[in-house]
């Protein structure tokens, strides 16, 4: 904790339980490393979301005092560099370039608590990690397909695993990111199973200090030492871990996602009540919609009776049922079977009348003449005999008009004479 | 045949135009399979009037169906009502109520007019077959 700090605000009984020396820190049983686990890393960080306004919540993000480890009270802490102790359990992480946050590792409940103020800060000032879920492959992940995806986001590996693979990749561009912020840090701890808490400054970057060349962003050869005696079992899960931190974000770039980020602040509308113009659409209580743009599911009251149901619905669209009932209307009578009886046999006999009217059996016939008058076939030609007798007759009434003409000539002669 | 396969057989004779076999199995009918039979000869009848007058123009095409029919032959312009008959394919349709209709004037028309319906309709076997599951299905709600 830096010294010109003001001293951290203690917001509630968990957070002061948190505040205790160092050697105290160390003895805690190694059961309660998930409980402060959950609490450190901000499992729930936007509790105050829920009871601060807008406004207020925005002020502790923003005028909240840098990042702060409260609890590790007589934890010493060094400006430039950790030291990394030989067997690996202690070890001191550059946060920032002027101050150090000093992890012990020998108590996995260690105090790495954050207020509020400091969580948001920290969030404020560094993006959240974003993990790739490919990085769940861990220990058989292929390193040169990381490699590459960090070549993609124009971050070039600085490092690589060594070892056992627990020390890992410290990115150039975490430095230029910390320096960049100067003193507006964020750190995140992500504590381990075998108790031990890695700190994380930036949102891919795990800084680990090296006591043997004094740069903070080369892989600790303690580190690649001390992981090396640790039990076998325990390498995947760390791995994976460290796996997860070390996959640069998909989608956008750090920068733009910080842009995004500080140019429009989350808006918290839990309370804030929806206009209208959200609510278009929607069944509420006091809202009323036309019963043209109604749906059947819609339960809005129309102000007129009760809505249908939906069998209600289906009678209405075919009245089939209703229908049906109407049909049926005098089959309780008393002698309803009896005049089926009698009529029944009636119907079917008009029925059989009708329908042989309608369709007669039988196949078409064609009426033949009772009489045994053949007559002649009219032949459309004219044939020889035809003209023979047509010129015989022709020739007798010439004949005859000759016969009657001369003689009427010789009839006239001798009245002149 | 099974006492409660009656009443689909019997009305399956009428629509077939077995009316023999119809008269035998019309009169082996009980009170209850004769409620049967009606429920069945009232939900085909439904039926067919909604394929026949589904999608004409009501009620002139009901006036002129049964017109059709009575013209025919003497003994169907004796054997139809046109009042009657026309007021109960109306009451299929749910185009009229039907008050004025007397049970039995109701079911002597649906009688009457059910096999002319379905003749017009030339329905095959299986269109018969099809008009039969249909009616089951609506008499035994």
């Amino acid at each position: 904790m830096s010294a010109d700090k003001p001293a951290t605000v203690h917001d509630s009984p968990a957070r002061n339980d948190r505040a205790r020396p160092a050697e105290a820190e160390r003895s805690r049983p190694a059961e309660q490393a998930p409980s402060r686990q959950q609490a450190d890393t901000g499992g729930r960080p936007h509790q105050p979301a829920q009871t601060l306004n807008r406004a207020d919540y925005n002020r502790t993000r923003h005028d909240a005092p840098p990042i702060q480890r409260s609890g590790d009270g007589g934890r010493q802490q060094s400006d430039a560099r950790a030291r990394v102790g030989v067997d690996g359990e202690r070890r001191t992480e550059q946060v920032t370039s002027g101050r150090a946050v000093d992890t012990a590792h020998s108590g996995p409940a260690r105090g790495a608590t954050l207020n509020r103020a400091e969580y948001n800060q920290a969030r404020h000032a560094s993006p959240p990690i974003q993990r790739d879920r490919s990085a769940a492959a861990g220990p058989q992940a292929d390193p040169s397909t990381r490699q590459a995806r960090a070549q993609e986001s124009g971050r070039a590996p600085e490092a690589h695993r060594t070892g056992t693979g627990n020390a890992h990749v410290a990115r150039q561009d975490d430095t230029t990111t910390t320096e960049r912020a100067n003193g507006d840090r964020g750190v995140k701890y992500r504590h381990e199973p075998d108790g031990h808490e890695v700190s994380s400054a930036g949102s891919s970057g795990l800084r680990v200090a090296d006591p043997a060349s004094g740069s903070p962003d080369r892989v600790s050869a303690a580190r690649a030492a001390g992981d090396s005696t640790r039990p076998a079992e325990q390498a995947p899960s760390r791995q994976t871990g460290v796996e997860q931190l070390d996959q640069p974000a998909r989608g956008l770039s750090r920068d733009d996602h910080n842009q995004a980020r500080h140019a429009e602040p989350p808006i918290l509308r839990p309370e804030v009540p929806e206009s209208l113009e959200e609510q278009q659409g929607r069944p509420h209580s006091w809202f009323s919609v036309a019963e043209a743009d109604r749906t059947v599911g819609d339960l809005t009251p129309t102000g007129i009776g009760l809505k249908p149901t939906g069998e209600q619905l289906m009678e209405s669209e075919s009245g089939e049922r209703s229908r049906f009932e109407k049909l049926r209307r005098g089959l309780e009578d008393e002698d309803f079977i009896n005049d089926l009886h009698d009529t029944g046999e009636e119907q079917a006999n008009t029925l059989e009348q009708v329908f042989a009217a309608r369709h007669p059996l039988g196949h078409a016939i064609q009426s033949v003449p009772d009489s045994h008058y053949h007559p002649l076939p009219v032949q459309e030609h004219a044939s020889a005999g035809d003209i023979v007798g047509a010129g015989f007759v022709a020739g007798l009434v010439l004949f005859e008009a000759g016969r009657r003409i001369h003689g009427m000539l010789a009839h006239g002669k001798e009245k002149v004479d | 045949m099974a006492v409660d396969e009656r009443p689909e057989a019997t009305l399956r004779a009428l629509l077939t135009g077995d009316f023999e076999i119809y008269k035998q199995l019309l009169r082996s009918l009980d009170a209850t399979g004769g409620r049967d039979f009606m429920g069945l000869v009232s939900a085909a009848f439904l039926k067919s009037v909604d394929r026949q007058f589904g999608s004409a123009d009501l009620p002139a095409a009901v006036v002129e169906w049964v017109g059709k029919i009575r013209s025919e032959s003497t003994v169907a312009a004796q054997a139809f009502n046109p009042v009657v008959s026309e007021q109960v394919i109306l009451v299929a349709l749910g185009l009229n109520e039907g008050s004025n209709l007397t049970g039995k004037q109701l079911r002597d028309s649906q009688l009457l007019l059910l096999p002319m319906l379905v003749d017009d309709q030339q329905l095959d076997s299986a269109g018969i077959d099809e008009l039969l599951a249909a009616a089951r299905d609506l008499a035994r709600g």
